[in-house]
């Protein structure tokens, strides 16, 4: 009897010793736990195009032979059911919106972790550089990978060293950026039932492909259908151009890590820009510059940049109905570009014939004419005042009439006739569209852009 | 590096780690380093007068003592020693304080435009640690032979520099930390400890995120905007205020005890319950308990304390209520705070006599009148708080004067604060009341959650509930920046 009490007693005093060993990791598991149901009840990802790509990637059968990077200039331009066909590999599209290198390279880890890549192509977007990351404010960007990125050193790495140490707790532990929603039970109750549907268990787009404007095809392609007429392309603000140093220490240093990591695993890696509407082009005024900076950065690196902004246009017309706003390709111009860029990393299209040599060259082939205009806008009490100025190459007269369209665009007002494009004020409290359609000739022959601007 | 800051939260765990897996010998040596790191985050070069502060209190203690020794009969000796440590020690806190502040209130008495040479920011907690060294040299002065000079230079430097407590205390006395320094070499890891440690953070931090910064954000935005608001308006900001200072100074007190606590160390306790206060001498006994203490023992004794009669005792607490305000900062309305307190105490030495005739005994009181006692001290305790946080005394004036003349039919809910935002405050405050009472009442919360009696279940709830609200309900994050502890600035 004795014997037995006293096994009980040190059993006890070991269970207890155990317990306060393993408490530590208990409390992790709890941790992960508790963070994992907050998550379930707060974050609403059920339109997050992000969460069906990456649970594609992870979940491909296929080895993923060639890896897409970038921001939404890349899923939008990337037509992964062309590039399959014509690289004759399963290839893949990640670019998320606003995908930084640093968020590019912890994407190509991940993957990379389950496949055996054997081309790896990185978006180069223009508006991405320059960022210090310690200094990013809006995170979301960040977020909609770090959300979806599975945990891991990677993950840690890329949170920490991708946002200033502020904003860490709310990149581990995402239900805590939606803390005030724990207090709108029609958020919970809707957030709940969206991801009890089938479809989102299931990974499937929400939406309907045959109508919607904008759908997820599928391995991270975005088909978008709108197009742009008449050049209706404009911008609130000035159009920045290119600083002289545009790429930033933590770029440089995140470029450099996808350059290491491909080569020590014996990754072809190119950089390459997808083509943007002249307008883009034009209003920049000094993109070559950029060309220049890349250039210059991937010196000596052996990686090649292909920026398809050089595009010749009897390969890439460029034309008004390959877009679907002043950044990025339609559906129809993904297809044409996903062609282009298989022929040539394929060798099948040679690159002096595809590109002009310089920035120059190519501004000098395209023809003068408005691309589109830039405004600002001025509020006062009662009014609100549009300032306008033409995107243009060349000298060109601009005439232009200016038209106040209702909110569901039937009927409209006549504000201006065949006059210079000055400034236009609207009474502050209406809603609806200008409509200003501008001609190179005073008789309002030559129509050259016809540019909806809501006010 | 705050302590509610993420560096904060990686930088504890290595150091405790490494304290932990080091020889014990070099224990004192590595926390002494890892003082100084946490020091130098702020501002490397001020980590010099913490220094100087140290070798000068240091050299000081042994010097008495050899004077002592070699001259037993002549206090003098040992005296002249106090008072260059004092000179140099004061000297360093009143150049870097107060010097910019004498330079204006000289130049406006002489009618001179005195601009000051020398243009620097405050150094933190140097307020903290002059005092925390001038305490040692008093104490070893006093001791008279019965407390020895520390002689290990690392672990006295350790004394004055334990970064838990470096910049905003408590104000330590070397009989309590340096014995504890001594025995460092000699302790083994207690898990029950360093549990502790972490549950009085986890608390901290509840008090500092939850309560006082969700609190700030009320109080700031209503005193910046004041003119447009009325009596209800600035009446709520100014008890909200007085929850906010309590839960930022005994947040961070807290935290800095539970982070001491993984260390084995630990520190006194700053504030007990002090808004439960049933009188302005109540409440001293119970806020800021180090600075209380230091300047009973060392300015308000040798000044003569209660021995000398009512109206030198009455000047006695003006002096250090005064002394205590300027403490507080080199501006004129800490001094009226402080002052406020010293005719607050005045008042109650007066008024002693009649309530001794009446027979008002605390022991005695019946609940509702120690709960209007307790309501009367805390109004006049807010009313200083108005002179304590306006940037002068012409605006706590000016709060003062659109309190009583002014009202406003503005909703509180239209004020900054979503309606979840006041729940929560509302919620955590009577869960730090609770606290508070049951802590009065005798109970020792953190010992029943250990117990058998709490049962595993339910602590690890409470655990994980703790942790939850700080980090879901805590003000921090994308919307706002790291919010320092208002004490530091001290």
């Amino acid at each position: 009897m004795i014997r037995v009490n006293l096994f009980i007693s040190s059993s006890k005093k070991y269970i207890k010793r155990g317990f306060a060993i393993l408490s530590p990791l208990l409390f992790l598991l709890l941790l992960f736990g508790v963070n994992r149901l907050m998550q379930y009840l707060i974050c609403d990802d059920s339109d997050s195009y992000t969460r069906l790509a990456f649970h594609e990637m992870r979940t491909q059968e296929e080895n993923i032979d060639v890896l897409f990077l970038g921001s939404s200039h890349c899923f939008r331009s990337v037509d992964v059911g062309i590039t399959d066909e014509l690289f004759a590999a399963n290839t893949f599209n990640s670019g998320s919106a606003l995908q930084s290198w640093d968020g590019s390279y912890a994407i190509l880890k991940e993957a990379a972790k389950k496949n055996d890549l054997q081309r790896v192509y990185v978006e180069m977007y223009y508006d991405i550089a320059g960022e210090v990351y310690w200094e990013r404010e809006g995170l979301t960007s960040v977020y909609i990978i770090s959300d979806y990125l599975s945990p891991s050193f990677n993950k840690a790495r890329y949170l920490m060293e991708g946002s200033a140490p502020d904003y860490w707790i709310d990149g581990f532990f995402p239900a805590r950026r939606y803390w005030q929603k724990l207090f709108s039970k029609g958020h919970i109750a809707g957030t709940i039932a969206a991801k009890r549907t089938e479809g989102y268990k299931n990974y499937e787009y929400w939406g309907d492909p045959e109508t919607d404007q904008q759908y997820y095809t599928r391995k991270g392609y975005i088909a978008n259908r709108e197009t742009i007429e008449n050049y209706d392309f404009s911008a609130e603000g000035d159009w920045e151009a290119i600083p002289e140093v545009i790429f930033s220490e933590d770029d440089k240093r995140s470029l450099q890590r996808i350059i290491d990591y491909c080569e020590k695993n014996n990754i072809e890696l190119a950089f390459f820009s997808v083509p943007m509407p002249y307008y883009n082009m034009v209003a920049t005024g000094n993109y070559g510059s950029y060309i220049e900076q890349v250039n210059e950065l991937l010196e000596g690196s052996g990686v090649p940049y292909y920026d398809f902004n050089l595009c010749r246009e009897d390969y890439f017309s460029y034309d008004c109905a390959l877009f679907m706003d002043e950044d990025h390709l339609n559906s129809a111009g993904a297809e044409c570009f996903s062609r282009l860029f298989a022929g040539l990393m394929l060798g099948q299209i040679e690159e002096k014939d595809l590109f002009y040599d310089s920035y120059e060259e190519k501004m000098q082939s395209i023809s003068d004419r408005i691309y589109g205009i830039t405004y600002c806008v001025m509020e006062t009490e009662a009014q609100k005042c549009f300032t306008f100025e033409t995107v243009q190459k060349g000298t060109l007269d601009c005439y232009a009439s200016i038209y106040k369209m209702t909110p569901d665009m039937q009927e409209y007002e006549v504000l201006r006739v065949l006059a210079p494009l000055d400034d236009i004020c609207v009474p502050v409290g209406e809603q609806g569209q200008l409509r200003i359609d501008i001609y190179t000739d005073e008789q309002g022959t030559e129509l050259t852009n016809q540019i909806y601007i809501d006010y | 590096m705050l302590f509610n800051s993420v560096q904060f939260l990686i930088f504890l765990p290595i150091v405790a780690l490494l304290y932990y897996l080091m020889p014990r010998k070099a224990r004192s040596f590595w926390l002494l380093v890892v003082s100084y790191y946490f020091y130098m985050c702020w501002n490397p070069k001020y980590a010099v007068l913490i220094a100087i502060s140290t070798v000068v209190t240091y050299f000081s203690g042994i010097g008495m003592e050899i004077l002592r020794k070699k001259y037993p009969d002549r206090d003098k000796y040992a005296k002249c020693v106090v008072a260059a440590s004092f000179v140099v020690n004061l000297g360093i806190l009143i150049f870097f304080k107060y010097f910019n502040w004498l330079l204006g209130i000289a130049g406006t008495a002489l009618h001179l435009s005195l601009e000051s040479p020398f243009s620097f920011v405050l150094p933190v907690g140097i307020s903290f640690y002059t005092f925390q060294a001038l305490g040692y040299t008093m104490d070893i002065y006093r001791g008279k032979g019965k407390i020895s000079a520390e002689k290990n230079i690392v672990r006295y430097a350790l004394f004055v520099s334990f970064f838990p407590q470096l910049v905003a205390g408590p104000i330590e006395r070397s009989g309590n930390l340096l014995t504890q320094i001594e025995y460092i070499k000699d302790k083994k890891i207690d898990c029950g400890e360093i549990r502790d440690g972490l549950c009085l953070m986890l608390y901290g931090f509840f008090l500092k995120l939850v309560i006082a910064d969700r609190a700030a954000v009320l109080v700031d935005y209503v005193l910046e905007g004041y003119t447009y608001y009325g009596f209800v308006e600035l009446t709520v900001a100014f008890v909200l205020f007085a929850i906010q200072i309590l839960c930022d100074f005994n947040g961070y007190t807290v935290i800095a005890r539970g982070a001491a606590q993984i260390f084995g160390i630990r520190l006194m306790d700053n504030f007990r319950q002090p808004y439960l206060a049933t009188s302005i001498r109540d409440f001293w006994r119970r806020w800021h308990i180090s600075l209380t203490s230091w300047f009973t023992d060392y300015l308000y004794i040798p000044l003569g304390g209660s021995r000398k009669g009512t109206v030198r005792k009455m000047f006695n607490t003006m002096v250090v209520f005064l002394v205590s305000g300027l403490w507080h900062g080199a501006n004129g309305h800490f001094v009226i705070w402080g002052a406020l307190h010293g005719i607050y105490q005045n008042m109650a030495i007066m008024t002693q006599s009649v309530k001794d005739r009446l027979g008002v005994r605390d022991k005695k009181m019946s609940f509702g009148i120690r709960l209007f006692k307790m309501m009367i001290t805390f109004i006049l305790v807010d009313i200083a708080w108005i002179f304590f946080r306006a940037d002068s005394f012409g605006m706590a004036i000016a709060y003062l004067k659109q309190m009583t003349t002014a009202y406003q039919n503005i909703s509180l809910l239209s004020l900054t604060f979503a309606w979840y935002d006041w729940l929560i405050l509302i919620v955590a405050v009577g869960i730090m009341l609770t606290v508070d009472i049951l802590h009065e009442k005798g109970y020792k919360i953190r010992q029943w959650i250990y117990s058998e009696g709490c049962g595993l279940g339910l602590r690890w709830i409470i655990y994980m509930a703790a942790f939850w609200s700080v980090l879901m309900l805590g003000v921090y994050g994308v919307a706002y920046d790291t919010s320092q502890f208002i004490y530091f600035q001290f």
